[in-house]
Order: structure tokens, then sequence, then C-alpha cells
């Protein structure tokens, strides 16, 4: 599931709930950060990529351990995962990596043909889905 | 009460409960209802009044054993907000409204669970059982959501105008024409016997006229089938239906491919 850290994004939580109930699937949560490029001040680096992507896997990964804690109490196994790059590209390699069965897509900015470019089912809720988590 | 943020508390002499306290008590023993005043005159009575002065006497209890049905009831009629909980005449807690509520929001959810209650299937008449209906049928049948399969048949198939033809045999072919899909998607959902499926075809552009069924319907999940479209289509860079519908749902969207991808194809890799 590839969530952008947008309350509306969470929507999706909690379809991924019901679909996993009784099942024995694991459930992958994904952060995607945006690459980061080092800070400089008058041609001094003073922030290098590792330390800003560091920072920021740090704060993805606790903003999905959050969004974890209400899937575990389910009883559902979840794994999180953050990492750099392109949300939806990242999102396809990474459910490819895992052999995944269905991709949630809950982010905002979506788009056009996201449909169209998966490979496996996806579950999406769009900008006039009412029905929040 | 402000520091743990609590609304009440019991005062007990010794062990034995003789009162409650709550903020409607230390509100309503404030001297005056002008803010200014009242906090003036609080640092003045600050020194002076006591817990015993404003706290309610002899407060209803209830015991460790008292049903939560009861406790919910006696908070309805007396209006009290908060109850000592006694066991064995030593206080064990307080029950507040808010934990009542909280119990009885529980029981609602699991006795209405805020899940998957209806499912619309938007099918087309060529992927059989092994599409979206099929996957729509598994989750039904898990879930035990009520299912609709619904089969649109675009405006773009209508059949050209025909020379000599009155329109009254244009409607006729076209009752036909929609006979035979209702046929065709009776037997598909047939042939997935496990669960009860209603049949629906419909008319028009067809993402719209999904979105508006899903709608109508309060469906809580469509599940659609996934094509890439051809020919000219594929040409003008035309959106897929499911991509279409992803913007106009009123709910979440569960696309299916049409070949579903197979776990062999991971191992090989």
């Amino acid at each position: 599931m590839l969530l952008d850290g947008s309350p509306a994004g969470e929507r999706a939580l909690r379809w991924v709930r019901e679909l996993a109930r009784g099942t024995d699937c694991v459930v992958h949560l994904l952060m995607v950060t945006n690459p980061a490029r080092s800070v400089r001040d008058g041609g001094r680096v003073v922030a290098f990529v590792d330390q800003l992507e560091d920072a920021a896997r740090h704060a993805a990964l606790a903003y999905l351990d959050r969004a974890a804690t209400g899937l575990r109490e389910d009883g559902l196994v979840v794994e999180t995962h953050a990492l750099a790059g392109r949300p939806l590209e990242v999102a396809w390699a990474t459910a490819d990596a895992l052999a995944a069965d269905l991709a949630v897509l809950s982010v905002t900015d979506l788009p056009a043909d996201v449909a169209r470019s998966a490979r496996l089912p996806i579950l999406v809720t769009g900008p006039g889905c009412l029905r929040s988590a | 009460m402000c520091r743990h943020s609590v609304q009440c508390l019991p005062v007990l002499r010794r062990t034995e409960l003789v009162g409650m306290i709550t903020a409607l008590d230390l509100d309503a023993a404030g001297p005056s209802s002008v803010a200014e005043i009242r906090r003036h005159d609080w640092c003045d009575a600050m020194t002076r009044v006591t817990v015993a002065d404003v706290m309610s006497r002899r407060p209803l209890v209830l015991t460790a054993e008292t049903p939560i049905a009861d406790a919910a009831r006696l908070a309805r009629s007396s209006g009290v907000d908060a109850f000592p909980v006694l066991d064995a005449g030593v206080l064990a807690g307080v029950v507040t409204r808010s934990d009542l509520l909280a119990v009885l929001g529980g029981l609602l959810g699991h006795a209405h669970p805020a899940g998957l209650g209806h499912i619309l299937a938007a099918t087309s008449l060529r992927s059989g059982l092994g599409g979206a209906l099929g996957e729509a049928l598994r989750l039904a049948t898990a879930s035990g959501a009520v299912l609709t399969a619904l089969h649109v048949l675009p405006l773009d198939g209508r059949l050209p105008s025909v020379e000599g033809a009155t329109a009254q045999d244009v409607g006729r072919i076209e009752r036909a024409r929609q006979g035979i899909a209702r046929a065709a998607l009776a037997s598909m959902c047939d042939a997935g016997r496990a669960h009860e499926v209603a049949c629906d075809v419909g008319e028009g552009a067809v993402a719209p006229e999904i979105a508006r069924r899903a709608a109508e319907l309060d469906s809580d999940l469509i599940v659609v089938g996934k094509t890439t479209p051809r020919g000219w289509r594929k040409l003008g860079g035309r959106r897929t239906i499911a991509d279409q519908l992803v913007s106009l749902a009123p709910c979440p969207v569960l696309a299916i491919p049409r070949e579903p991808r197979k776990r062999a194809d991971h191992a090989s890799r």
C-alpha cells in the first residue's frame, strides 16, 4: 500500500483491513520520499544527501509505524518500507520485488493513467471517493 | 483536573467515598458569571473554599458487577456524567458517559461492521468469471457483501441509422440488444452460484454510468476489469474505463487486469 502521509491518503487503510481480514497475507506499507539534494551554503556543504535521506526515511518510517498500529491491532502482519524516488515507479518496483497480489494506491497526486500502467490488481481511492477509513 | 484532563474526581475520607467533584461543580461554585470578576474572586476564594464545599454528596454509585446496559440507563435517566464504581464498598474506579459510549459504540460496530456492504462489479460480457466479476464474487462471498453485476452498453456500440428503418424498428433492435446482454450477464452470474448476484444492464458513457450506478446503489467498492485501449482509442491516448472511474467514482475502485500476473513470473526473474 502506497501512502503519501496525507489524511486523504489514509482513507484506504480501512479497505486494506477489510480485504486482508481472515487471510494470512502480509501488508506492506510503503512511503516514497523525494530524492534529497545536498544543501550548500557559500560553496560549503552543510547537509549531505545521505543525512537528508536518512532524516526523511526515519520520519516516513515513524509515520508508517503509526499507520500500521491499527492494522496490527487487528492481527495483521504489517511491514513498513520508506524509499526514495518517484512514488509510482518505486511502488511498481516494490510490488514486483515482493510479488504482491494487490497494490493499494492511496495518494492524493496520482497520474491519470494509473490503472493503465499497473501490471497487477490495484485498489485506488480517487478524489471523488467520499467513504473514509 | 486540568493537568490530567479529567472532568471529575471522587472525594474520599480515608477509603470511604464521600462525594464527587466535577468541572461543572467547580464552574457553578464560581462567584460571578463575568469572567474577569470571577477570575479576581477565585484568587480570593481559592484560599477559603474547599472541595467539601462544592462536591456532590451522596453520588450515584455503580458496583463492579453492574451490567453496562443498567449503567447506560442510569446515565440517561439521571443526567449524571460520571459514576464512582465500588467493589466491596471500596472505590474501584470511575465510569464516565464517554466510557459507556465507547463500549456501546464497539458493540454497534460489531453488530453493523463498517465493512463492505455493497460491491458493484462492472464487467464486460467477454471476461466471464475470470475478470472483475470473479474477483467481486470472491470478495462478496468472503465479506458477506451484497453484489450487483453491471454491464454498460456503450452508446458508440449502437447501430448506425439504417435507411428505411423506423424509430420503432431501432427501438426494437436496441431492446433486443439489451435483452441479449442481460441474458449473457445472468448466465455469467449463474456460473458463480456461491453468492447471489443482482444483474443489471445500463446504457450510456461507460465510466460515468458505472459511477452513477455506484452512487445510486450506495456501493462501498467498484470492481472493474482493466482493459488496455486498442486501435484508434490507443492512438488517441484514450484513458481506460478503470482510469476514468478512478476520477469519477464515489467509492474506491479495484481494477483487475485481464490476465492476472502469475507468481511463477516472479520466481523466474
